[in-house]
């Protein structure tokens, strides 16, 4: 418990060189006390700088009696009062690594946007040096010039030439995810993904709720009511719910996980209970715009209303007049569709975008056509193929994609969602032979 | 009356030390003499503060003999107590067979370690010996209650599609942590994965509770190995296909059936539960005691 004091007589040799002096001080209070006060007794024997550092240390308030109060002196190599050079005491500045490696350390914004702008200064400089165009210069290209610029062979990743982004590099404040003691907030948080489970765990919570809300009304002898219509909506994407929901990354077994979860809390009867949570991971479709370009209507001499579009499928292009408040004509280079078209799956073709819509006998067309096949073909797996004014599937498929673009114009837009998802409005040009 | 009492008082320190002059032994004071003899072991140059209660315990023992007293058991060392937060009136061996916590696996899927555990084995079935699943049960009961009433930080885990739900409800009732997904690699050893939460002053768990011992491949449970190797403490419920020798305190018992976890859970809830009441009691109490010395 008692410390052993120093011999404080040193002190009193008031020449040359000085030593580090520790004194440790003892336990109780009072032995703290006589100590300083025998020390400040004897501090006018010595150098005045010394002083000063002493002074200040054993008058400074002792809050753990335990500590020991140390001294680091200047330390003089030569008694010469000419030729003294001060030495410091080497000494790790252990806060400021400790600051370095922790991250701790808090940037201004502005300093950060200054870093920002520099670096995407540099990208643009690299772009230049590459011979690249700078606009459309990626981080994969920055991370490859730079591998081409700067070679490394250093095991060590972090420690290769690197150009990263600042907010790569300057964390995110960081937030506070536990309390003083060291305790966590969260109780799901030893399992890194304390968000995402959750919300998994709060979906079962309701399936279960819904159970026993089933089971009541199948005793009071209710049926179970339709399966929840979702509307016009698709689930959120991995990036979208890391974004919003979380604000961590997961792997897409996770966002798999968690989409079954969900989408077993939809299948249970009666789930329109928890519409609310469910709504939350959902997004509206989104209308995309065609690249056919704008259509107009026009009114023509009968007063019906027509639009003209074009179509094309493979080699064959079509020119389609699509006529509001008709009977269901279809007239293709003059002659009714049923001439026109020998083979029954080429009619069923054109008439596609009606019958999925329920329109069959709303309108008229008028379309021009030609290209696709036409001419022999060679002798393929020993069977020889003929042009013999059958083979139409192509223009078949142009009119039906002009008939599909002109309708867009009559109907609502969730309709023309739906054409789109039942793949009548965006065709990947084909050009196969 | 207060001159009589110093004397008395000094006169039976006197006494109990005269006694024991020979044969120094402690068990031969009484308890009323043992407060003496110990409050007689301070230091010689006390400070201060202690020589005041000293004083103050002496010379007016009579008024506030009862406040001091009290003083003294709660100062007692809960450690010492066998069952402090009474935890082996929670369950009984009738409770363990109801919720059928004495079915282990088939005979082929013995591990022979948990030989010593087994009563028997029926009908190809082994069958746990209840009266040592209690003795077990208790032990561990009672230190989850000690560390819970010292603020430790308690993970439950179960990596069971059937009863995660039901874990990570009982850690919430409790206020503690589960994880019952699947387990990362390198949670509590590896550095880089958690270098901003650690580094920010975020503890590991200081006891690990297992509910089953295996991984839903019926593998062990890679979280055994991570707090052996990092030096926290384990309870967990042992079922006779499994390795209990790392577990500190293992519980022989089923850990398959719906009624074992559910009678398991509620347990381990009641006994965090009781340690944190009695950390909270005491709290108060010594805040009561704090004022009323500080009006006298």
């Amino acid at each position: 418990m008692l410390y052993l004091v120093t011999p404080l007589n040193f002190f009193l040799d008031s020449r040359c060189y000085h030593k580090r002096v520790t004194l440790y001080l003892c336990n109780f209070a009072m032995w703290n006390h006589c100590l300083k006060c025998f020390a400040l007794r004897n501090i006018n024997s010595l150098n005045a700088d010394i002083q000063v550092q002493l002074r200040q240390c054993l008058l400074a308030p002792v809050t753990m009696v335990n500590k020991p109060i140390s001294l680091v002196i200047e330390r003089y190599i030569s008694t010469s009062q000419h030729l003294h050079r001060k030495i410091r005491l080497m000494t790790v500045d252990r806060d400021n690594v400790n600051l370095q490696l922790k991250k701790q350390v808090r940037y201004s914004e502005d300093y950060i946007q200054h870093k920002i702008d520099e670096h995407n200064l540099g990208v643009r400089r690299l772009a230049a040096m590459m011979g690249e165009d700078p606009d459309s210069f990626t981080n994969e290209d920055v991370k490859k010039a730079i591998q081409y610029l700067f070679p490394s062979s250093l095991t060590a990743k972090p420690a290769r030439p690197q150009m990263e982004h600042p907010s790569v590099v300057f964390p995110a404040k960081i937030k506070l995810q536990a309390n003083k003691e060291g305790r966590p907030h969260h109780y799901l948080f030893y399992t890194r993904q304390p968000a995402l489970y959750g919300l998994m765990h709060e979906a079962y919570d309701c399936i279960l709720d819904l159970h026993s809300y089933a089971d009541k009304m199948r005793k009071m002898g209710q049926r179970p009511p339709k399966p929840l219509d979702l509307g016009l909506t698709h689930w959120l994407s991995k990036e979208d719910i890391e974004k919003e929901v979380l604000s961590s990354k997961i792997s897409d077994d996770l966002y798999n996980q968690f989409i079954t979860q969900i989408e077993r809390l939809v299948e249970e009867p009666y789930s329109e209970k928890y519409k609310d949570f469910i709504m939350k991971f959902r997004r509206k479709l989104v209308q995309r715009e065609l690249s056919t370009g704008t259509l107009e209507k026009e009114v023509g001499k009968d007063g019906r209303e027509f639009v003209r579009c074009q179509g094309f499928r493979k080699t064959a292009r079509a020119d389609v007049k699509l006529i509001a408040n008709g009977s269901g004509k279809i007239t293709i280079n003059g002659k009714p569709m049923q001439e026109f078209f020998n083979i029954i799956a080429d009619r069923e073709t054109v008439v596609t975008p009606f019958i999925f819509l329920g329109i069959l006998l709303r309108f008229d067309v008028e379309a021009t056509v030609d290209g696709g096949f036409q001419g022999n073909w060679m002798m393929l797996h020993g069977k020889q193929y003929f042009h013999d004014g059958t083979r139409k599937s192509a223009m078949a498929g142009a009119i039906r994609y002009g008939i599909s673009s002109a309708i867009r114009l009559f109907i609502s837009p969730e309709q023309i969602e739906i054409m789109r998802r039942g793949g009548l409005i965006d065709i990947i040009f084909k050009l196969v032979c | 009356m207060k001159r009589i009492s110093t004397l008395c008082s000094c006169s039976a320190y006197a006494s109990a030390f005269i006694q024991s002059t020979n044969s120094f032994s402690l068990r031969t004071l009484t308890s009323h003499q043992m407060f003496y003899f110990k409050s007689s072991m301070k230091p010689l140059f006390p400070s201060s503060k202690t020589q005041q209660s000293f004083l103050r315990t002496v010379q007016s023992e009579p008024k506030i003999q009862v406040a001091t007293l009290q003083k003294n058991t709660e100062r007692e060392n809960p450690l010492l107590h066998s069952d402090f937060f009474g935890v082996k009136s929670l369950v009984t061996i009738e409770d363990l067979y109801k919720a059928r916590v004495h079915f282990g696996h088939t005979k082929g899927c013995r591990n022979e370690l948990m030989k010593p555990y087994l009563f028997g084995c029926r009908l190809g079935t082994d069958i746990f010996d209840l009266d040592v699943t209690l003795q077990h049960l208790h032990r561990a009961l009672n230190f989850l209650a000690h560390m819970a009433f010292r603020k430790a930080i308690i993970l439950f885990i179960m990596k069971s599609h059937q009863h995660g739900h039901a874990v990570e409800k009982l850690a919430q009732e409790c206020g503690e942590f589960a994880h019952t997904r699947a387990w990362g690699h390198g949670t509590f050893t590896n550095n880089k994965i958690n270098p901003r939460e650690l580094k920010g002053g975020i503890k590991l768990p200081d006891l690990c509770v297992f509910l089953s011992l295996q991984d839903t491949v019926q593998d062990r449970h890679l979280a055994i190995d991570e707090c052996a190797k990092v030096g926290i403490a384990t309870i967990g419920i042992c079922d006779s296909n499994v390795n209990p020798s790392i577990i500190t305190y293992p519980v022989p018992a089923n850990d398959d059936s719906l009624q074992s976890i559910e009678l398991f859970c509620s347990l381990f809830k009641k006994a965090v539960l009781l340690g944190k009441e009695k950390r909270l009691d005491i709290e108060n109490s010594s805040q009561s005691v704090k004022t009323a010395d500080s009006t006298e």
